[in-house]
């Protein structure tokens, strides 16, 4: 074979791999208006905590859905007590913020962590289907096949 | 014959890189948590659970199952509160449907089943602050078809009572009572209240 047939040939399969490698990325990547690194406070405490945030989401990439909602990759939602501690954190592959119900849910992985300072106790769940939270009244709904663990000495002795 | 080697190889690369992106990215499994070793309380649920953060409470939902090295709970609703309070302590645990506990102390392994059992404690603080005289209250309560039996005591009876503290196992209505196997009460002969024996 010539030296040009093999360069040719060289720049097809190089081109090849290429356009692979393309499609590859290109099926993991969201469709739309995306943009990386979503950090939003989503609510503040009232005076005199204003400056507080009672609940905080981020995420790695983020995508304007359909109807108020956002569509969040690697999203992380904290929520935080009035003097600044930690309260609860909620991780997911994906999930969907809406604006406008003030609620957060997923449909898929998740893994919560809840932190009772008082008790010094961790509560930790685990799920696959999905979650829903809402922001107005703090309650969290996690879906079907759920682990729950809870860390942390019992303190419920009869004798205090 | 190179050329054709080189785009196999290259379609090879592909579909691997394909493969690894999507097992990155995969949904997660729920871990395999199984019955703690340590202190640590583990609980699995089939219809998922509800965090009430505020009030702290937690709700499970069918098929519940509770591990804990101390004892072991099943039943189709469990309830638990831990609610923030200004002295003390109050926790309220309410499991409903075909509930059934073990747990293992000096008598061996125990086993409580009703349709509904309601754990409380509560650490409440008499006096007036400063000072402090704390009270511990700790009740089991089975309700509906309760059925107990600690170390070959076994009771039965629609409302059965234990207070922790005291030690004091009560059935106002008691269906049936045997000691150690051997001595079989009816309805009609057993005494109202029961003391757990020592």
């Amino acid at each position: 074979m010539p030296v040009r047939a093999r360069r040719v040939a060289f720049c097809l399969a190089f081109l090849a791999f290429v356009c692979v490698v393309r499609f590859v990325f290109a099926a993991d990547q969201p469709a739309g208006n995306t943009a990386k690194g979503f950090e939003s406070p989503l609510e503040f405490y009232p005076a005199p905590h204003e400056r507080q945030p009672r609940s905080y989401l981020e995420a790695a990439e983020s995508e304007i859905g359909q109807n108020s909602v956002i569509v969040l990759h690697g999203a992380v939602l904290r929520t935080f007590h009035e003097d600044g501690s930690r309260e609860m954190v909620v991780s997911a592959p994906l999930c969907f913020y809406d604006y406008a119900q003030r609620t957060v849910n997923s449909t898929g992985a998740l893994h919560f962590t809840n932190w009772d300072e008082a008790h010094k106790q961790v509560v930790q769940v685990w799920g696959t289907n999905g979650f829903y939270w809402q922001q107005t009244n703090s309650f969290f709904v996690v879906s079907n096949q759920q682990a729950t663990r809870v860390t942390g000495a019992s303190t419920n002795s009869i004798k205090p | 014959m190179k050329p054709f080697i080189a785009i196999c190889l290259s379609l090879i690369a592909g579909v691997f890189l394909f493969a690894q992106a999507h097992a990155q990215t995969s949904p997660g499994e729920l871990p395999a948590l199984g019955t703690p070793s340590t202190n640590d309380t583990v609980i699995l649920s089939d219809h998922g659970m509800e965090a009430h953060l505020k009030d702290k409470t937690y709700i499970y939902r069918g098929n519940v199952r509770v591990f804990n090295p101390q004892m072991t709970l099943t039943s189709e609703l469990l309830t638990i509160e831990a609610p923030d309070v200004t002295e003390g302590k109050y926790n309220h645990v309410v499991a409903l449907t075909n509930v059934v506990v073990h747990w293992w102390d000096e008598h061996g392994t125990n086993q409580a089943t009703a349709d509904r059992v309601d754990y409380t404690y509560a650490l409440t603080n008499l006096a007036k602050l400063p000072e402090k005289h704390y009270q511990t209250n700790s009740t089991i309560v089975l309700t509906g078809n309760g059925h107990l039996d600690m170390g070959g005591k076994k009771l039965d009876g629609d409302l059965i009572t234990w207070d922790r503290v005291t030690d004091v196992v009560k059935v106002p209505d008691m269906k049936r009572t045997a000691i150690s196997g051997s001595n079989v009460f009816d309805n009609a002969t057993s005494p109202k209240t029961n003391s757990h024996p020592k």
